[in-house]
């Protein structure tokens, strides 16, 4: 599989940055009172409506609750990214309380102003004399916890950084019984297409439209580019031992691929028909078939080994035997030739 | 008239030819002939690489047709475009058709008998004969592949395409089957640049530029256009962040294509700053800025933001109005009267309630009894604020307590220790104090 994911991958000064932070994360879990591992507090906070919601409920669920205040940063649009992500996680499952907790003055100013499907979505609590957040020790707004089933905080963290809503999204699934690591969520990962493992597949894939457009000579050139840019290159050299096949340059694909030190089988294989079917356009039928058998041995399933099979018996007017060798390789590719009757029309 | 110049370009190629025979002391024949393919005559339109199909069969009469056999002439069997589009209409049935196609007769770009490239066009290329109307890629220090190798009609159809600009594709898939391996990743990233989903040539230059990557301009100004209030905060703030302003600015920290996390970052915030806030800079007005890595290696107690690595809770990163490029107020000076809207900073995490409240046993630790110390503090004609007690970024007593206070040019030490219920400090500015959440210390009446 080719990817250009790159990690992003820390310079020294970052790395430097993050030993001298991994020795000090003392206010890193964000609440003065509580920690992780600890047990919740009970808790009952009611909204401007009057309805009453308490902690623990009778049956065991998770909870995931983030703590605002009225004048934090970037409060609308951390609101709107929960009231997306909220209906999201209860949909995966119902036994969720995800809800947010206004603390301070201004919560009911705010809360007044909300829409009935923000509040379905993602029901704020106001805790205007601070109660919630003394309880809990919240320092600063916002603060995310994710509490389990069994009542103990599993996670705690403050700040709306880049990976604040990431972060307590993979939480929550990890508690709901999520098999993805949640470290993984927050990994900072980017496309990048200027490694020279990209450059290489966009050359690779002009080729491949060249060869479609039936431009084989152009095709060659751009893989021979490749060719001399990394000489070791298995995939390009077997590529271009098939452009050239196409090309009718017989004597360049046999060059080209013979030189290969293809470590798999399939590539093994592969080399060898291709030598193949340079032979078979040599007129040399004999050393295709032997060829051919080879590559069976090493790879049975490729309907283009059996096909070039089927050409070399052609050649040889040996009909019959081709047209076995054809819905052998057709079966490889639909299946059974005879049920679908692909091989009899 | 087109008809007329078309029948004009056919038939004069024929009567050159039919002059060439002559010339060549063949005698012409004075009946229709099976076919003009013979050794003797129009031989040579058989021999070349590429052979128009009729030719091959020597079925000239699928194009010709006789004028006066007596007098050896011959006119095309159809008018104008009909000739070709006979066997190949669909070359011209999409919506856009190639200029030279709609305005001018095929053989313009194809020799109709044969010819010693693909297709029978006149130049040994396609870019060639693209060339004759078309100056793609002059002076472009970085070209794109397809037309680094010549190759129009991977993009573009010749004939015409229901497509602007003849493509072969929509633009984006076009981009992709190249770039199929960008297509697969950007599905598996959540956040995606909106241009990288269909729009690659917003950014880029189909064909080349003066620029890397075949960008149309260099970052920041190829992000401007989109990012208007970015340019503004950016060029426009009383303090400005170079690393913003300056060639490939905002490309130091975004990603162009897609990222894992937000605002396309290539990274975590703080790794991002570091790379150059690893050691003393200057900002644009001359001003030395210290290195952020000493400010925190190995200190105990981190500022919320720098154990969470996220410079951005407190930074404005492409300019501020504040300095540092503090995101919202912050006193410059050390010694500055308290209020509120002087540490709007603080007051964007913390509850103003924290240190306007005078009695408290919710809102914050740092209390003796419920008498709020934060209060006490603050609330004093001299300014004892945020910064008086906490170091910004970190330090080696809790809660990142400073080690000391500058007055003027003496570090008064703070000397602070917590405990269990309380704590206290043995500070240059006062007299020793504790504090205790349980058992109150009693402080002297102050006159």
């Amino acid at each position: 599989m080719l990817t250009h994911r790159q990690r992003a991958l820390p310079s020294y000064p970052a790395l430097f940055v993050a030993a001298a932070l991994a020795s000090s994360l003392s206010g890193a879990d964000g609440l003065r009172r509580l920690h992780v591992g600890d047990l919740m507090p009970e808790f009952t906070l009611s909204d401007p409506n009057g309805s009453v919601f308490r902690y623990p409920q009778e049956s065991a669920r998770v909870l995931g609750v983030v703590v605002l205040q009225a004048k934090q940063n970037h409060l609308d649009r951390l609101v709107a990214d929960l009231e997306v992500l909220a209906p999201t996680l209860k949909v995966q499952t119902p036994a969720l309380d995800c809800l947010g907790v206004m603390s301070g003055p201004g919560a009911r100013e705010f809360l007044g102003g909300r829409d009935p499907g923000a509040r379905e979505a993602f029901p704020i609590l106001p805790d205007s004399e601070f109660s919630f957040w003394g309880k809990l020790g919240v320092i600063a707004a916002p603060t995310a916890v994710v509490v389990g089933t069994d009542h103990r905080i599993q996670w705690v963290k403050a700040g709306y950084g880049y990976d604040f809503l990431a972060g307590f999204h993979a939480q929550l699934e990890k508690v709901l019984g999520g098999e993805k690591d949640p470290g993984a969520a927050v990994r900072v990962e980017t496309l990048g297409n200027d490694s020279d493992r990209a450059r290489r597949d966009r050359h690779i894939q002009l080729a491949r439209t060249l060869a479609k457009k039936g431009r084989w000579e152009s095709a060659a050139q751009e893989l021979e580019k490749l060719r001399q840019a990394d000489p070791n290159a298995v995939d390009i050299a077997l590529e271009l031992g098939e452009v050239l096949c196409r090309a009718g340059r017989n004597e360049a694909a046999l060059e080209t691929v013979s030189r290969v030190q293809a470590a798999s089988n399939q590539d093994r294989a592969r080399a060898l028909w291709i030598c193949a079917w340079a032979r078979r356009q040599m007129a040399d039928l004999a050393a295709a078939e032997s060829l051919l058998t080879q590559a069976l041995e090493l790879d049975r399933q490729s309907p283009r080994i059996l096909y070039e099979l089927g050409k070399v018996h052609q050649t040889r007017g040996a009909t019959d035997r081709a047209l076995v060798c054809y819905r052998q390789a057709l079966a490889q590719v639909f299946g059974d030739a005879d049920v679908t009757g692909v091989s009899q029309k | 008239m087109k008809g007329e110049r078309r029948h004009r370009g056919v038939l004069g190629v024929m009567l050159v030819l039919a002059g060439g025979a002559v010339a060549l002391g063949v005698d012409k024949p004075t009946s229709a002939p099976k076919t003009c393919v013979t050794a003797e005559c129009h031989a040579d339109y058989a021999k070349r690489a590429f052979v128009h199909g009729p030719v091959s069969l020597g079925d000239c009469k699928s194009c010709h047709e006789e004028a006066d056999a007596a007098a050896h002439t011959y006119r095309p069997a159809r008018q104008g475009n009909d000739l070709c589009e006979y066997c190949h209409l669909d070359q011209t049935a999409k919506k856009n058709v190639h200029e030279p196609l709609r305005k001018g007769p095929c053989t313009d770009c194809h020799d109709p008998h044969s010819g010693d490239s693909k297709a029978l066009i006149h130049e040994k290329t396609v870019a060639q004969l693209c060339a004759k109307c078309h100056e793609t890629g002059k002076d472009m220090r970085f070209l794109h592949g397809p037309v680094a190798v010549g190759e129009c009609t991977i993009c573009h159809t010749s004939h015409s395409s229901d497509r602007e600009k003849l493509l072969v594709d929509e633009p984006a898939n076009l981009c992709f089957s190249c770039h199929v391996v960008t297509k697969d990743e950007l599905s598996q990233f959540e956040f995606v640049h909106e241009p990288a989903k269909n729009d690659c040539i917003g950014c880029h230059n189909p064909h080349g530029a003066a620029n890397a990557q075949m960008l149309k301009a260099d970052a920041p100004e190829l992000c401007y256009p989109c990012h208007e209030d970015i340019k503004k905060v950016a060029e426009t703030s009383r303090h400005r962040h170079v690393a913003v302003t300056e060639k490939d600015g905002c490309l130091h920290c975004h990603t162009p294509h897609a990222s894992t996390v937000q605002f396309v970052l290539k990274d975590a915030p703080m790794s991002l700053c570091v790379s150059c806030h690893d050691k003393p800079v200057t900002t644009e007005e001359g001003k030395p800025v210290a290195a952020f890595t000493e400010q925190v290696q190995g200190k105990k107690s981190l500022h919320g933001p720098v154990a969470q690595k996220d410079c951005a809770g407190c930074h404005a990163t492409h300019g501020s109005e504040h300095f540092r490029l503090l995101a919202k107020d912050y006193p410059q000076l050390f010694y500055a009267p308290f209020s509120p809207d002087k540490y709007a900073l603080c007051f964007s995490c913390h509850p103003e309630s924290l240190v306007l409240t005078e009695r408290t046993s919710e809102l914050t630790d740092f209390r003796n009894g419920d008498l709020n110390l934060h209060y006490v503090h603050v609330n004093k004609q001299r300014g004892r604020t945020c910064r008086s007690c906490h170091a910004t970024h970190a330090s080696d007593l809790p809660k990142h307590i400073r080690d000391s206070v500058p007055y003027g040019v003496w570090n008064l030490p703070i000397q602070f220790l917590k405990s269990e219920t309380g704590g206290g400090c043995r500070p240059g500015c006062h007299q020793p104090f504790t504090y205790d959440r349980q058992s109150p210390a009693t402080y002297p009446t102050r006159r």
